[in-house]
């Protein structure tokens, strides 16, 4: 078995990531060893020059110009110029909850699974790879607009440079065997693929190998983390409890559960030893909602209000109130009226109202259809309730949009 | 009642949004996109589809009327059409129109102003499409989105609904990104 390389002092946090740091692009020159850095979220990194060496829980892994890494919060990394060379390289976070947002899912167990097992260098040489510095240059150009086009934008380049790297380290399956990884690699990749699971040191000794104990998967995890088997296990299990602060509605106590914590009160408490704060101070730091020099940021809009916007464009012409909604959706009415005037600044029913005098719209200029029946196919109980919202919402009655449209006249 | 039980108890009461999971399942999330080019060299009859649709020019002239509406086309402009929009192409006379266009059904496109960095000041359903010519910066991203997706939309990648995902929220981005330039023919 490989020797771990042996960290040489505790690692730090917040270098690479932290809430002053979304959709920015780090240009950073390393000249000597930098000390081990580990952190709450993952990042990636380009070499745009120099050459050196990144050692991750252990692992020695050579890189050179145009090599990309993606660190997870499972890997304490060092990264080491090679002699008498700088290290130019070029760092974005990349947080989970981004990824979570992307990825469609609300919960997902063991979803760090998919991601950690691959080898987390690629380059320097590949289709992929040339993409992927060109999404790095894009996203550096779009540093300099401070706009919420250009941050929706780096998201999806975010997003765009994850999917490139699974694309890639896919090519690298069969050649990056698990077996020949350094022992303390080893014992973090597989508690970091099953950290949700009741594992102990010894269980995990027992999977990795007949030979080992808990003793030697603690010592291995010490050497190359700097912390022993609970507080990074913990460490683990916080990270991903964090992962889903974002989504409006989700409780922490259900975060807690899925997360591997099986009390509550232990959840609460290693989280305001790890950082400082509670779950909730936590949580409104992660968003941002002024202009103070960091990227605008709120809560992912939950899935409720999605759907239920959803539901309200897919029957439109349906008599629909808060009760069909709530049978149909399974929604409280109280949270999903909350929901909308927080997150979309209005009500289902301006919502529902808006869908139906679109529809009407299309009808009015389109077809011959007499404003009555279009008041019906879109939905409204009456031609007078029709004409009352189209007013409110257009300025002038069907009858008038119908005959300045066909003219040619603007509103 | 141990601690596992208070948890399997507030799993139970969250399971009870089951119903809006399946539905966010069926409806919402990206169940295909469709992405293609081609030429329209004389008026076309109206269209109405259900989808989302993107629209990008990239070469010739012409009139894009909207819900009875008229919009100047030519080459980088791009419109974003949603569900309500009924609308044909008219192309200048001598001119060939080409065009390469892009579709996400409704409930996907929805999700996008769910992104954690896209700021809703108020949700709105827009009476006339968002339009504009696209240049710079902007203009390098909307192309790159538009072959994006038409290399993805016909790839055996296995991923390839989630790199198109990305595609439309930089398409999504740029038709929402002020200032809006109205095209409209006077």
């Amino acid at each position: 078995m490989r020797q771990s390389n042996l960290l040489c002092e505790k690692p730090r946090e917040y270098v690479f990531t932290g809430t002053d740091k979304y959709l920015k692009l780090q240009k950073i020159v390393i000249s000597e060893q930098m000390y081990p850095v580990i952190e709450y979220d993952s990042y990636f990194i380009l070499i745009r020059n120099g050459s050196g060496t990144f050692i991750i829980n252990g692992e020695e892994l050579p890189v050179e110009k145009n090599c990309v890494a993606w660190i997870q919060s499972s890997q304490v990394l060092t990264i080491i110029p090679s002699f008498g060379q700088k290290l130019e390289l070029w760092v974005c976070a990349y947080d989970y909850q981004l990824l979570n947002y992307f990825v469609f899912e609300q919960v997902s167990l063991n979803h760090e699974a998919d991601i950690v097992v691959g080898v987390p260098v690629i380059g320097p040489e590949g289709e992929n790879i040339e993409r992927i510095i060109k999404y790095f240059e894009q996203f550096n150009r779009l540093c300099s607009y401070n706009n919420n086009y250009s941050a929706v934008v780096r998201s999806s380049i975010l997003r765009k440079i994850e999917l490139l790297y699974g694309r890639e380290i896919k090519k690298h399956k069969e050649s990056y065997k698990y077996k020949d990884l350094p022992l303390g690699r080893k014992v973090s990749l597989y508690i970091a693929t099953h950290s949700t699971d009741d594992i102990t040191a010894e269980s995990v000794a027992k999977a990795l190998s007949g030979k080992l104990s808990g003793a030697d998967v603690n010592h291995a995890l010490l050497v190359t983390t700097g912390m022993n088997f609970s507080q990074y296990v913990i460490r683990l299990r916080l990270v991903m409890a964090a992962s889903y602060f974002l989504y409006y509605g989700l409780p922490f106590d259900y975060i807690s559960a899925n997360s591997g914590f099986d009390i509550d009160v232990t959840f609460y408490r290693n989280f305001k030893k790890l950082t400082g704060m509670t779950p909730q101070t936590y949580r409104s730091k992660m968003l941002n909602s002024k202009n103070n020099g960091r990227v605008y940021r709120k809560l992912i809009i939950s899935e409720a209000i999605i759907s239920t916007v959803s539901y309200l464009y897919e029957n439109l012409a349906e008599h629909i109130d808060v009760n069909t909604i709530s049978k149909e959706l399974f929604i409280s009415d109280s949270l999903m009226r909350k929901q909308f005037k927080d997150y979309l600044h209005t009500n289902f029913k301006n919502v529902l109202a808006l869908f139906r005098i679109r529809y009407a719209e299309a009808l009015l200029t389109t077809t011959d259809m007499p404003v009555l029946d279009i008041s019906i196919e879109s939905g409204f109980i009456s031609d007078r309730t029709f004409s009352r919202t189209f007013c409110d919402i257009n300025g002038i009655s069907p009858g008038e949009f119908r005959k300045r449209r066909r003219e040619g006249k603007e509103k | 009642m141990t601690n596992n039980d208070t948890n399997s108890e507030t799993l139970m009461k969250i399971s009870k949004f089951g119903e809006t999971h399946s539905y966010f399942t069926k409806s919402v999330l990206p169940s295909s996109m469709k992405a293609h080019k081609y030429s329209v060299s004389m008026p076309n009859s109206y269209i109405h589809n259900q989808d989302n649709t993107f629209i990008l020019v990239t070469s010739g002239t012409g009139t894009l009327t909207v819900n009875g509406l008229e919009y100047r086309l030519e080459p980088d402009t791009l419109v974003s059409l949603g569900c309500f929009h009924v609308y044909r192409f008219t192309p200048d006379e001598g001119q060939v129109l080409k065009i390469t266009e892009a579709r996400i059904n409704n409930g996907a496109y929805l999700y996008l102003i769910a992104n954690p960095y896209y700021k809703v000041d108020k949700f709105s359903v827009p009476s006339e499409p968002p339009i504009l010519k696209v240049s710079g910066l902007m203009k390098e991203i909307a192309y790159e989105a538009m072959e994006g997706l038409c290399a993805e939309c016909t790839s055996d990648n296995v991923d390839k609904y989630n790199m198109c995902y990305c595609y439309i929220t930089d398409l999504f981005a740029i038709v929402n990104s002020p200032p809006r330039s109205k095209k409209r023919k006077s």
